[in-house]
């Protein structure tokens, strides 16, 4: 069935989508993570603009974050404190990123910087999961129990203005949560990503916030960060198709449900190396398309008119 | 300016033929054909379930007592245009390993939407110079102003090239030779596909008549294509009232979420 999409200006197979968003879901799902990163470049292939694609996908993490963290509040696993410092940088690192991918459509560099941006940040994150979940793996195959030892610390816990978050039993300095925060809101606005596959280990191994709570903490800041830069992508760049985020949300929520209900049956550190994989494949996908030569040198795009 | 240009060439059409009654005919009318034509639809609303759509031009070629009836057959040629808009052509080159978009070249010249339909081969219809220069067929298309068709190899561009491939994969530039059928000797029809990815906006459709590689006459309708229902509100909202849209976004968004979360939590 196909349905006319009113800002990307074309129409889509309403179940071609639908069955997008409800793969990613149920992936996502499995493995409690957004999806962006995935969800993103399959709309890219199947043929709606980037810009599109990035803000529609925005729209849809911060549907998908809503029910999680609400989930996340009733059980009590959500740091609010660490999640407002968190999203108070990370809506200054959205505005930056929506100018700069206004900046980049621009110039025409703006579908190299996604390819790029992919190709590094999923390559590092897939390649440090897939190596700490086989450790991890091989550790438990052993019988070797690892636990957080009191009072071992690394340089970030040097650093000076120091706060208390107590739900995370964390006394740490508030710049490297700044730091955290902001990144993750620029790359996700600029590629599209919640970034939960990067904000939960970061939060993990470099600010040691116990794993109970990191779920439930980023999911609360991908939630308002997704949700102020959709409001920015509409009011910048005019790219936000409701009706595309709406189809989404729906693929999306009904596919998580499968999903977790597989991923509460699966080990932890199975989940871990296998979600690796997949960051990792998605990040290859665009590699070999920025290094196989294309088969079209050229591009045609309609310069922008400034309204 | 279209407008103006068509007022100059009826208001020449009227001033041939005035002189022609006034020096008793001595003058062949060579403007004395006219073209009556009009549209199917003058506008194509597009709603959610729009894929595309179909318009018929049809119309007859009025002759006056005084046209003389020559061997040379008629040539229609029915040009659907948008508005002019500035194409970037872009070429990817390899630079450290990786392909970049590199050199680029820009045609502030290029109608968002052409589509053409003839009577039969362009070759056979007119010089490539008064194609050129009333802009019949895709390949006349995102020309310099300067362009002269004897130094077409000078002019050999292949960003323009590309960019008219790429318009034509698209399907927003078309030539369909042969199409304007004659259901009589005067009387004419034609379809043109609008696909579904056309811009709302006003489009001109143009009929040109022709005889022996000249122009007769030309004329212009206006058709609209616009969104209706749902569509519209969506697409006004986001254009004029951006933020309000945005924070309705994020509320459906808000809305949904927690929807999902009280439907699913009974299982």
């Amino acid at each position: 069935m196909e349905l006319y999409l009113p800002i990307a200006e074309m129409p889509v197979n309403i179940f071609v989508i639908l069955g997008m968003g409800g793969t990613v879901g149920f992936l996502s799902g499995i493995f409690g993570v957004g999806g962006g990163f995935l969800l993103t470049p399959l709309l890219i292939f199947y043929g709606i603009s980037p810009a599109v694609a990035v803000a529609s996908v925005t729209a849809q993490i911060t549907a998908s974050s809503t029910t999680g963290a609400l989930a996340y509040l009733r059980t009590g696993n959500l740091d609010l404190k660490l999640g407002t410092v968190l999203f108070s940088a990370g809506i200054t690192g959205s505005t930056i990123g929506v100018f700069v991918f206004k900046q980049l459509r621009a110039l025409g560099q703006l579908d190299l910087i996604i390819s790029v941006s992919y190709v590094t940040f999923l390559g590092a994150v897939g390649t440090l999961m897939v190596m700490e979940s086989v450790r991890a793996i091989v550790k438990a195959r052993k019988g070797i129990v690892t636990t957080r030892k009191p009072g071992q610390h690394n340089w970030i816990h040097g650093l000076p203005l120091k706060m208390r978050f107590k739900k995370s039993k964390i006394y740490v300095s508030i710049l490297p949560v700044i730091a955290i925060g902001g990144s993750i809101g620029f790359l996700g606005t600029v590629l599209g990503i919640g970034g939960g596959f990067m904000l939960v280990p970061a939060l993990i191994y470099l600010l040691r916030v116990p794993t109970a709570v990191v779920i439930g903490t980023s999911l609360y800041q991908i939630l308002v960060t997704m949700g102020v830069a959709t409001i920015l992508h509409a009011t910048t760049n005019h790219s936000v198709d409701i009706v595309l985020a709406l189809i989404l949300m729906v693929g999306g929520t009904i596919g998580a449900q499968f999903g977790a209900q597989i991923g509460q049956k699966m080990k932890g550190e199975q989940l871990r190396a296998l979600l690796g994989i997949l960051v990792l494949m998605v990040g290859m996908r665009f590699a070999v398309d920025l290094i196989l030569e294309p088969t079209d040198h050229y591009s045609t795009e309609v310069m922008e008119v400034s309204r | 300016m279209i407008l103006s240009r068509l007022s100059r060439a009826i208001f020449g059409a009227r001033l041939l033929l005035w002189l022609g009654v006034c020096m008793g005919g001595t003058i062949s009318a060579a403007h004395s054909e006219r073209i009556v034509a009009d549209l199917s639809e003058r506008v194509i609303k597009i709603s959610s379930n729009f894929t595309g759509s179909d318009i018929v031009i049809f119309g007859t070629i009025e002759r006056d007592r005084a046209t003389v009836s020559r061997g040379e057959p008629y040539d229609l040629v029915v040009v659907v245009r948008g508005w002019d808009q500035t194409l970037v052509s872009r070429r990817k080159a390899r630079t450290f390993g990786i392909w970049i978009n590199q050199d680029r070249r820009l045609y502030s010249n290029a109608p968002n939407f052409y589509a053409m339909s003839t009577t039969r081969k362009l070759v056979d219809i007119a010089h490539p110079s008064l194609l050129a220069k009333l802009q019949i067929g895709t390949r006349y298309l995102l020309l310099p102003p300067t362009f002269k068709p004897q130094d077409r190899f000078a002019t050999y561009d292949p960003f323009r090239v590309a960019a008219l491939r790429q318009m034509r994969e698209k399907g927003l530039y078309t030539d369909d030779p042969s199409s304007v059928t004659f259901l009589s000797k005067s009387l004419f029809r034609s379809t043109i596909p609008i696909p579904s990815n056309v811009e709302v906006g006003e489009y001109e459709v143009t009929v040109h008549l022709l005889r022996g590689g000249a122009l007769l006459h030309s004329s212009t309708q206006k058709l609209h294509v616009a969104k209706t229902g749902f569509e519209q509100h969506a697409f006004t909202l986001a254009r004029d009232h951006e933020f309000f849209y945005g924070l309705a976004c994020v509320l459906i968004a808000l809305f949904t979420g927690w929807l999902t979360g009280v439907v699913f939590r009974k299982n």
